[in-house]
């Protein structure tokens, strides 16, 4: 059985190396996100759509969004359709997650630790996340159908990588953004563009105040 | 004077008109003035409360709808109500009927879930308002500016006047709007009036020319009567004033209320009547007292008047009597009062036995000199010294009289001699003299002192004639038997003697001294003498003063006792 499996291993790699020949053409994009007043805004996903509508290969990806010191974390995620999350509980105290976006409706009643499942997020479209015993957490998971995507960081920038020479319509999306129906969108064509900007129209930031934690350092 | 239009006809009347005038204006300025200050006290008081009223008012609204806030903010993190909203695309029934449980629960008059967009997604009670764009988009825009992205107000809904409360439903980012309303009814308006201790009617001002009432604390006959007196639209009454209810005043306070879809006012009362009813206490209080001070003053008054005008009338009744000659002691309690009165009735006591006593001495004098003298004694300054006058003195002394004296009993001897002194001195008297003194059985009288006499000296010598008629006709009544047992002698002369009082000054007697008394009685000593063989000598001075002639035999001169000239003298004949 052992010579059969490593030929099997052989075979993957082997398939792997052409997906990489073919993306020897592969190309990358750098995407700035700045705000109506010209700031950089983290937090907001870009994701490549190709133009052609074919569905793009599905990544397996193991992603996770967990709970510490009583936030979600990340804050902002990004998964391909059909994506399982997990939710671990890095806490001493437990979480009730909730979600009742349309895009996934889902709850974890009060658990401590890592569920066994993991929840599967098979439709498109923005996922709230919420916990009913702290009504200051909450988080977001952004489910595309793409595996292009990044989230970006403080300086506002994302890069979309090996993505297949073509033309790709790229959205970008951010909890505060006033028109969540029609996210902004802009056509490239790869590899010839390199790089792309937008600029949002986002809501003030609001966020809901944690209750006074026993550390006694006050609000955090 | 007499600014009264009537007279006192008594001292005691008039005293107590005074003090009673006195009393009833003190006593009714004070109460002027404590009635004035007690009104003062009352308006301020009740505009003060009413102010209070307001403010508490004030607070307790803006108490309810923190608790309002604070209600429906828990409502909105209710995993149930959420779990609900999010299957109500699927179950719009269950959730109306979760609503209208939360409605309940928190005994909300309405509850509505409002979407971002404002539109009505469900009315918990009118479901034909689903879909309907929400009828108070002021409350969702006050939500959407605030921070906590939470509204709260007063709100005119349907006629009706509500606390509402707008709260995000968070699952966990706002999904909408949750928006719940407490009617404001009578009952709530009696809570305020419990806690206010005030009347509270709150009063929409719509397109309408009055209005109308939302809910009040006041009874239904009071309501029509407040919306009649109600001020003209978009009037306020922002200071205490004052409004007839059925004939009734309330002090009334109307402010605007900040209110949401609608020009709603409150009006804050307080029954004037009940509000004075402790002044009025304080008042009639005051007015018992009043007349129980006058009362007591009356009495009083009525007891010190007649406390002074009683011995001052019987000071009168006394003085009354000693006026008509009763001098007799009346001896009463005003003497022995310690105040004016009774030194007024010691006085007037001491005064009456003064003249009792001076009467006495008069009286005295009068007996024993002569009332001429008496008369001029009283009259006058009672002052020792005298004066120069020219005087005619007679001098007469009975002669041989030791050998009557021995054949009389003392008593017999008394009565003759008071007989005969008594004839001589109504002689005396009679001619305007008067009698000096009388030493023993002599007698002394003055012709010219002290009164003035223009015929002084005619006078003595038709007084010494009569002496000797009167004489003979005393001795014929006591001594029938025929023997003259009674003899006298005469001396009379006229010449410069002091005229005055002599003695010391506690006693004293009006006398003449001088040459011309001693001549007299020098004279009067001559008649013993037989050589001159009569009973009368009178000297020349006599006879020149004299204004008229009488019959006289010349006696020659005669040698004085202590003179050196000698004196002429003459018998006085019949
Ligand atoms: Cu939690």
């Amino acid at each position: 059985m052992a010579p059969h499996r490593s030929f099997s291993s052989l075979l993957v790699a082997l398939c792997l190396w052409c997906c990489c020949s073919s993306s020897a053409i592969a190309a990358e994009i750098a995407v700035t996100v700045r705000d109506s007043r010209g700031a950089p805004v983290r937090d907001a996903v870009i994701y490549a759509l190709p133009v052609t509508g074919k569905a793009p290969p599905a990544r397996r990806q193991k992603v996770e969004v967990q709970q510490r010191d009583q936030q979600f974390l990340p804050y902002v995620s990004v998964v391909q359709t059909g994506s399982a999350v997990l939710f671990p509980n890095n806490d001493d105290v437990k979480h009730h997650v909730y979600s009742f976006s349309p895009a996934k409706k889902f709850e974890l009643p009060l658990y401590a630790g890592t569920p066994a499942e993991p929840i599967v997020f098979d439709k498109p479209g923005v996922v709230t996340l919420g916990c009913n015993i702290h009504d200051w957490m909450i988080a977001y998971v952004l489910v595309v159908p793409t595996p292009w995507f990044a989230v970006t960081g403080a300086d506002g920038a994302a890069q979309l990588r090996n993505l297949p020479a073509g033309a790709y319509d790229i959205e970008a999306w951010q909890p505060r953004l006033r028109n969540q129906a029609q996210p902004p969108r802009q056509r490239v064509n790869l590899p010839a563009q390199s790089s792309t900007a937008f600029q949002l129209d986002l809501k003030p930031e609001v966020r809901l105040r944690r209750s006074p934690t026993d550390s006694g350092d006050g609000y955090r | 004077m007499n600014l009264l239009p009537f007279r006192f006809r008594t001292f005691r009347g008039r005293l107590s008109f005074f003090f009673l005038s006195l009393v009833a204006l003190l006593l009714a300025t004070t109460f002027l003035i404590v009635l004035q200050a007690n009104r003062r006290h009352a308006q301020r008081q009740i505009e003060d409360n009413l102010r209070a009223g307001s403010r508490i008012f004030s607070t307790l609204t803006e108490r309810r709808l923190d608790e309002l806030n604070e209600q429906a903010r828990l409502l909105a993190y209710d995993y149930g109500f959420k779990q609900a909203f999010g299957s109500s695309a699927d179950d719009p029934g269950t959730m109306r009927l979760a609503m209208q449980n939360f409605r309940d629960r928190i005994r909300a008059s309405f509850m509505v879930l409002v979407s971002l967009e404002q539109q009505t997604l469900y009315d918990s009670d009118a479901s034909k308002r689903d879909g309907a764009p929400f009828d108070l988009p002021d409350l969702i825009n006050a939500a959407e500016a605030h921070d906590a992205l939470e509204a709260r107000g007063l709100v005119l809904r349907d006629g009706q006047l509500f606390a509402a409360v707008v709260v995000p439903l968070l699952t966990p980012e706002p999904a909408a709007w949750i928006c719940l309303g407490f009617r404001i009814d009578d009952s709530s308006a009696r809570e305020l009036g419990v806690l206010t201790n005030l009347d509270v009617s709150f009063f929409a001002q719509t397109g309408e020319a009055r209005g109308s009432l939302l809910a009040s604390t006041l009874p239904d006959t009071r309501r029509q009567e407040l919306l009649a007196a109600w001020p003209r639209r978009g009037q306020t009454a922002p200071e205490p004033t004052q409004m007839e209810l059925g004939q009734v005043p309330f002090v009334t306070l109307i402010e605007p209320l900040e209110v949401r879809h609608g020009r709603v006012a409150v009006a804050l009362q307080r029954n004037l009547r009940e509000e004075l009813l402790p002044f009025r206490a304080l008042e009639t209080a005051l007015i018992a007292l009043g007349v129980a001070g006058l009362l007591l003053s009356i009495i009083a008054v009525v007891a010190i008047s007649g406390s002074v005008s009683r011995p001052v009338l019987r000071l009168a009744e006394n003085a009354r009597r000693v006026e008509s000659g009763d001098y007799s002691p009346q001896p009463g309690e005003e003497s022995e009062r310690r105040d004016e009165l009774g030194q007024l009735a010691r006085s007037f006591q001491n005064m009456t036995e003064g003249l009792a006593e001076r009467d006495k001495v008069r009286d005295l004098l009068g007996k024993v000199a002569s009332p001429a003298i008496a008369a001029e004694l009283t009259s006058r300054p009672l002052t020792l010294g005298g004066e120069e006058k020219k005087v005619t003195v007679l001098f007469c002394d009975l002669i041989d009289f030791t050998p009557l004296s021995e054949r009389l009993t003392p008593s017999e001897l008394l009565e003759v001699l008071n007989a005969y002194l008594t004839a001589m001195s109504r002689i005396v008297d009679a001619h305007g003299g008067v009698i000096d003194k009388y030493i023993g059985d002599a007698l002394m009288a003055l012709f010219g002192a002290p009164l003035e006499m223009p015929d002084q000296a005619a006078a003595a010598l038709r007084t010494a004639g009569e002496m000797r008629t009167a004489l003979r006709e005393l001795n014929q009544r006591l001594f029938p038997e025929g023997e003259d047992a009674l003899r006298f002698g005469i001396g009379i002369h006229t010449g410069i003697v002091i005229a005055g009082n002599v003695g010391s000054p506690t006693r004293y007697n009006y006398t003449v001294l001088g040459d011309g008394v001693n001549i007299a009685a020098r004279l009067e000593s001559l008649t013993r003498s037989a050589d001159y063989a009569t009973d009368i000598i009178v000297s020349e001075a006599t006879l020149q003063e004299s204004t008229e002639t009488f019959r006289t035999r010349p006696l020659g001169e005669a040698p004085v006792k202590g003179k050196q000239e000698l004196v002429k003298i003459h018998a006085l004949l019949e």
